[in-house]
């Protein structure tokens, strides 16, 4: 019995046949010392799992505030269903430090950090120093996107729904990123002095790819700061595993 | 006071898992003020330079996604606890988005908003017509024109109450581009139910608000407000007082004001006129009438405000505000009895303010500001001008 026959459905006659393309994704962590394809046989991959645990308490605080705004001039207090972030929009992987005399070119295409549904999305955003991130409003009200980080103090002033305005990070570490009009709005972007970031999918799986061999300091950012740091090994050619939980 | 405390205390104990989330915010500002020494209701502390401080702190608890209780309470350097906000609001009551709030309600009169406390307010003081204490006391109808040369001679109602919360109930919400409230609350805009002596209600009647507001574009709002009601409280009816053995009610404030917020960019502009009538006139023929004015009080005020934010951290800001009284020509009602006067029966007063903030980090604010007053219609301009150094912590 083949596997039409089990399916109680018909096979087609070869003369009605066509060509059916397509793709099987097998989801999950590949064993270590298993690359998951093709690639430099000099670079080494790491792969794990986030589990988190503890209440991700910003992202509470964030949609409450938004909730309870209470001089609503030409803002319904409406609670329309905003979905809370997810796990890809609060987690970041990276490795600490790559080594002192290495620059890395930035990207040439734009990572964005959106305000739709007075939020900013993602919460946490990752970028190499020197990237330049889009700030587009998907609102139909104005938004103030301003920071006062040492890494990059700016302030985009209001602008409407379908524009969007550019900052250029250029120098590492931590900024902070709110809405002067809502004040409960707000992001992070780290600003990062190598490209081996990542973020992780919903389920907290993440790999990082194409890292040189060496021993890293590899550090969980979840909300608000990083929660954990650990030790990792990697090898040419092989995979390192490193799971974190919080 | 104490009593709010205590029930969002217990709160999440009576409540149990339906009270999942309590917030409390607030702002802490620290200032150092000096005023000019003349005779003027403007003077700060006689002139003398004086440190002074105020806290505000904002609870609400979420019962559910659609019900929380809002609370606001100013606490000041008299060490005077005001509870200036304690709504219960429910969101989203209706299919199209109706909203109510009850209890002591923030009044949907105007575009104050978030303005009215310290860290969103780049100045020291509200707009003159939130601030200026005219000579119509609502307590027992008396006109202090007695002393034309002294400004400081008001002591009655505001055009508008500084805080504009009272008791009473709202409902409200937005249609579109649109945005609508309509509002009964104990008492009248220039004179509220809230701190009264004379009990809860205290002028019988009840004020009624309607407000209107289009957003034709982001960034521009443009508004419309009307507040009637009682303004004069029972003591009036007192046997002392030219409305003796009548009804105050029947001597209502009527207040309509247009206003109109603009923002882009790196600039704002908050505007809003108001035309004022506290009808006084006499209507009838009153047996215990004794000396009344023969006409209706009015005011017009404006309140033009611009804001410019130079770099991320200092912005810049001006705001320019006038009150013009009526004339009268009668037998007034003073304290030690009728006298014939002519003149408006307040002075014509004109207020610029100027601030330049500098933003410490997003939590902290400093601010320094410069206050010109003008009164009109003295031999001598009193010297009321003021200076402020303002720090102001948020969190």
């Amino acid at each position: 019995m083949n596997l039409f026959q089990k399916l109680g459905k018909k096979a087609i006659p070869a003369s009605f046949a066509a060509w059916v393309g397509g793709m099987i994704l097998f989801e999950g962590l590949m064993p270590p010392g298993m690359m998951s394809q093709e690639r430099d046989r000099t670079l080494g991959e790491i792969h794990g799992k986030i589990g988190i645990s503890g209440r991700d308490e910003l992202t509470e605080e964030i949609m409450h505030r938004r909730m309870m705004k209470r001089y609503d001039l030409g803002e319904s207090p409406s609670n329309s269903m905003v979905p809370a972030y997810r796990l890809s929009e609060e987690a970041v992987v990276y490795i600490e430090s790559a080594g002192d005399s290495v620059t890395y070119e930035p990207p040439e295409t734009h990572p964005t950090l959106n305000q739709r549904d007075l939020l900013f999305r993602p919460l946490v955003l990752p970028v190499l120093v020197g990237t330049t991130v889009d700030f587009p409003n998907n609102d139909k009200v104005f938004h103030n996107v301003f920071s006062y980080s040492q890494p990059k103090e700016f302030d985009l002033g209001r602008y409407p729904q379908g524009r969007s305005k550019s900052v250029t990070f250029d120098r590492p570490g931590v900024v902070s990123v709110y809405c002067e009009i809502h004040q409960y709005m707000y992001a992070t972007i780290l600003v990062l002095e190598n490209p081996y970031f990542t973020v992780p999918d919903d389920d907290g799986i993440f790999i990082l790819r194409d890292v040189p061999p060496g021993t890293y300091q590899l550090s969980l950012w979840f909300g608000r700061k990083k929660v954990s740091t650990k030790s990792v090994t990697v090898r040419a050619n092989e995979v390192s595993a490193v799971n974190f939980s919080y | 006071m104490k009593y709010a405390l205590v029930f969002l205390c217990f709160l999440p104990v009576t409540a149990g898992s339906l009270c999942a989330q309590i917030e409390v915010t607030g702002q802490g500002s620290a200032a150092y003020v000096k005023s000019e020494s003349g005779f003027s209701q403007y003077v700060f502390d006689n002139g003398r330079p004086t440190f002074t401080w105020r806290f505000d702190l904002f609870a609400d608890a979420r019962i559910s996604d659609n019900f929380s209780i809002l609370t606001n309470t100013r606490i000041l350097q008299d060490e005077v606890i005001h509870l200036d906000y304690f709504a219960l609001r429910m969101t989203d009551i209706t299919s199209f988005g109706l909203n109510a709030q009850a209890g002591l309600i923030d009044l949907p009169f105007g575009n104050l908003g978030d303005r009215r406390f310290p860290a969103d307010n780049p100045f020291f003081n509200l707009p003159l017509m939130n601030e200026h204490l005219t000579s119509l006391c609502a307590s027992d109808y008396k006109l202090w024109v007695l002393v034309p040369q002294f400004a400081i001679q008001g002591d009655g109602v505001r055009l508008l109450d500084q805080g504009l919360y009272d008791l009473g109930v709202k409902l409200y919400g937005t249609a579109g581009i649109f945005e609508y409230a309509v509002a009964l609350t104990n008492g009248m805009i220039s004179e509220t139910g809230v701190y009264s002596a004379q009990g809860l209600n205290a002028n019988r009647g009840m004020g009624k608000i309607i407000r209107l507001a289009v957003t034709p574009m982001t960034g521009l709002t443009i508004g419309v407000s009307y507040a009637t009601g009682a303004f004069m409280d029972d003591q009036s009816n007192d046997s002392g007082s030219a409305f003796y053995k009548e009804d105050p009610t029947e001597y209502p404030q009527h207040i309509v004001m247009g206003d109109v917020d603009f923002s882009y960019g790196y600039f704002a502009l908050y505007a809003q006129a108001a035309y004022n009538r506290w009808q006084l006139g006499r209507t009838g023929d009153y047996e215990s009438a004794r000396w009344r004015l023969n006409e209706d009080l009015t005011a017009f005020a404006y309140s033009v405000e611009a804001r410019y934010a130079v770099t991320p951290r200092i912005s810049i800001a001006a705001r320019a505000g006038e009150l013009l009284f009526n004339s009268i020509s009668d037998f007034v009602p003073t304290f030690s009895g009728p006298v014939y006067y002519t003149g408006t029966w307040d002075h014509n007063t004109f207020r610029l303010e100027t601030g330049i903030g500098y933003h410490l980090s997003r939590e902290a604010l400093l601010k320094l500001v410069y206050e010109w007053n003008r009164t009109y219609g003295m031999p001598v301009d009193p010297e009321d001008d003021l200076f402020v150094i303002q720090t102001v912590f948020s969190f």
